[in-house]
């Protein structure tokens, strides 16, 4: 198992520090989640790990060596990321078959019967330019790169942004057929997560430049309670816990509880229930920054 | 030479024989438009051979320049957010430069030869000495344009338009000038095109080395 | 992903409870093969380690073996064995939340009693 490890990872963009001190580890063999609000630093911390930005600080390594300028990391490694339809010079008319091609040429375990098989899937037409591409192909576009890469790192950045429903359902099996296939590592940003929660392992949440959570799934929903009840018997049930977002009707109140272990149960007469990881993250982060 | 370098070269080498495909077929289609214009000139063959060999001559140094300041944001970053390293690219860029350069050599260079107009030769020649050093400088405005963004953009049209219009009124201006060269300035040429192209190659090393993907 | 998997409850804990009812309705026998992690993992489209892990716990349990090279299968007596486990968690998974309902309305245990006879009949 290898291990692609950042840490302390500092990153400023003049006076604005868009990465606090971030360290994280993905294993390989495993499929991740990384979920994090517009802003809260996803895709610096992804171009970070797989050497496309310079971090401010901090060292970014694969199986101990730096991954910076080095061919065999960067040859483990795959960042497909949406794709932009302009070019400050103008639309970005290169066509999807160039643009493949491309990948081809740079990606050393490209696979092209794969590619092929995947344009067919999603019904692209190669000699069209990437200005010219509706979001759903625009995306699937990026799909296609990243999965016929077969790098054994596969980094995907808001890979649904544009799918319709049926299209995403499309793009889960295929991330679980290869991964079954092959145990290839996916880390998968992504804003719609209720969807793709069954499919992570590990979870990984950024919040404003930092990472509050680094964990199992399973794990870490094993320990989440929604707690609800009259407000004075929630706020003695929950008073030595972690408690985020509490919310009231009337003399009914809502809070979220973060464990630092599974509970047996609450003391009191409150309801307890399960909360789906969504809800978690809205949860958790909700209250931070004002910015959308 | 290691696999990523080899297909990383591999790749610039056939992106420079595009650009010089392209180069070359806007070229011919030129030559139909100076077939039509030059109808009534003394003689057609040495109109459209001067007229072919003047823009020739220009393209290498223009569109050298505009393909390497189209690259930091926009193919080369491609390559860059697929995997290759900032060395493959600035190897890779110094690969496309040369094999568009000397592409355009040799074609016209071959053209010359056809219709035994030798003469040709030095201006072909020059011009491709003064687009190696310039391609770097495209680079470095390449890099440098998304910090101080359209206004070098509008800098550099202006003077591809200046330079066109000149072209277009002066006639040959070019040639004229290149008969006379002098023993002494053909060397001067060479060193100063030499300097030009190590300082601005350096230059474009060091904005190589922190670029990212955006 | 889009089927009928709650929120609930842990995935991997609702993979092994599908397969216990499976086995409870007869619509899996014993000694017949259960679906792979890997088919369990497309269909519900989950991350095959958690289908796994729902396989593993009925492994443990002793309701499934593995036949190398082939697949999972269901023991003999795996039924009984289910059904056992099942009376057991009865108390708590179910039994509780209806006493806490009919406490909350009203109901008392007779009442309880003949409501249970009611509906059994």
């Amino acid at each position: 198992m290898s291990t692609l490890l950042g840490k302390n990872i500092v990153k400023k963009y003049g006076k604005d520090t868009v990465l606090k001190n971030v360290d994280v580890e993905i294993e390989t063999g495993k499929i991740y989640g990384l979920i994090g609000r517009n802003g809260a630093g996803k895709t610096t911390l992804l171009s970070i790990l797989t050497a496309q930005n310079p971090a401010t600080e901090g060292t970014i390594t694969l199986d101990g060596e730096p991954v910076w300028e080095n061919e065999k990391a960067l040859s483990h490694i795959c960042y497909s990321r949406e794709i932009s339809q302009v070019t400050m010079f103008g639309p970005n008319t290169i066509k999807v078959k160039d643009y493949l091609a491309t990948a081809k040429a740079f990606y050393a375990n490209w696979d092209e019967e794969y590619a092929k098989e995947l344009i067919e899937l999603f019904g692209i037409n190669p000699k069209k330019r990437i200005n010219k591409l509706s979001k759903g192909m625009l995306s699937a576009v990026t799909i296609i790169v990243a999965m016929a890469s077969k790098a054994d790192i596969t980094i995907l950045d808001e890979p649904v942004a544009g799918l319709d429903v049926v299209a995403r359902e499309q793009f889960y099996k295929l991330v679980i057929d290869e991964y079954a296939a092959t145990g290839r590592t996916f880390v998968i940003s992504t804003h719609i997560i209720e969807e793709a929660a069954s499919l992570f392992e590990k979870v990984i949440i950024i919040d404003d430049g930092q990472i509050i959570i680094e964990e199992n799934t399973e794990d870490l929903l094993a320990r989440a309670y929604r707690v609800s009840g009259e407000e004075t018997n929630v706020d003695a049930a929950v008073k030595d816990f972690k408690t985020y977002h509490p919310e009231s009707i009337g003399r009914n109140k809502v809070v979220t509880v973060l464990a630092d272990e599974p509970v047996d149960g609450f003391n009191g007469d409150v309801q307890v229930e399960p909360v789906p990881l969504q809800n978690l993250f809205y949860a958790m982060c909700v209250d931070g920054r004002k910015e959308a | 030479m290691s696999s990523l370098a080899k297909r990383s070269a591999k790749y610039f080498f056939k992106e420079g024989l595009k650009t010089l495909g392209l180069v070359l077929g806007l070229e011919c289609l030129l030559i139909i438009e100076w077939l039509i214009i030059g109808s009534d000139e003394k003689s057609l063959v040495e109109y459209v051979l001067n007229m072919f060999m003047s823009v020739g001559s220009i393209f290498i140094i223009m569109m050298n320049m505009m393909y390497s300041f189209y690259g930091p944001n926009w193919y080369d970053s491609m390559a860059l957010s697929m995997g290759a390293r900032r060395k493959d690219i600035f190897v890779g860029e110094l690969i496309k430069q040369f094999t568009f350069v000397f592409g355009n050599f040799i074609a016209l260079s071959l053209v010359a030869v056809i219709f035994q107009q030798y003469k040709y030769i030095i201006l072909i020649l020059i011009s491709c000495i003064i687009a190696i050093a310039l391609g770097p400088i495209g680079l470095i405005v390449g890099h440098k344009v998304s910090k101080y963004g359209k206004v070098i953009i509008m800098i550099i049209a202006i003077i591809g338009g200046v330079f066109g219009a000149s072209l277009a009124i002066g006639g040959f201006w070019m040639k004229e000038y290149v008969t006379e060269l002098s023993g002494f300035t053909f060397p001067l040429l060479i060193v100063g095109a030499i300097a030009i192209f190590a300082l601005a190659e350096l230059w474009a090393y060091k904005l190589n080395q922190k670029s990212m993907v955006k | 992903m889009l089927d009928n998997l709650g929120e609930d409850k842990s995935i991997y804990l609702q993979i092994s409870e599908m397969i216990e009812d499976e086995i409870l309705r007869d619509i899996i026998n014993e000694e017949e093969q259960v679906p792979s992690t890997t088919e369990l993992s497309k269909f519900y489209k989950i991350n095959p380690a958690t289908a796994a892990k729902g396989i593993n716990i009925l492994v443990d349990e002793g309701i499934l073996y593995k036949k190398r090279g082939i697949g999972m299968f269901v023991q003999a007596g795996a039924k009984e064995k289910v059904m056992e486990s099942r009376k057991k968690k009865f108390k708590e998974t179910y039994l509780k939340k209806i006493i806490s309902e009919a406490e909350l309305i009203g109901l008392s245990k007779s009442d309880l009693k003949r409501l249970i006879d009611e509906t059994t009949d």
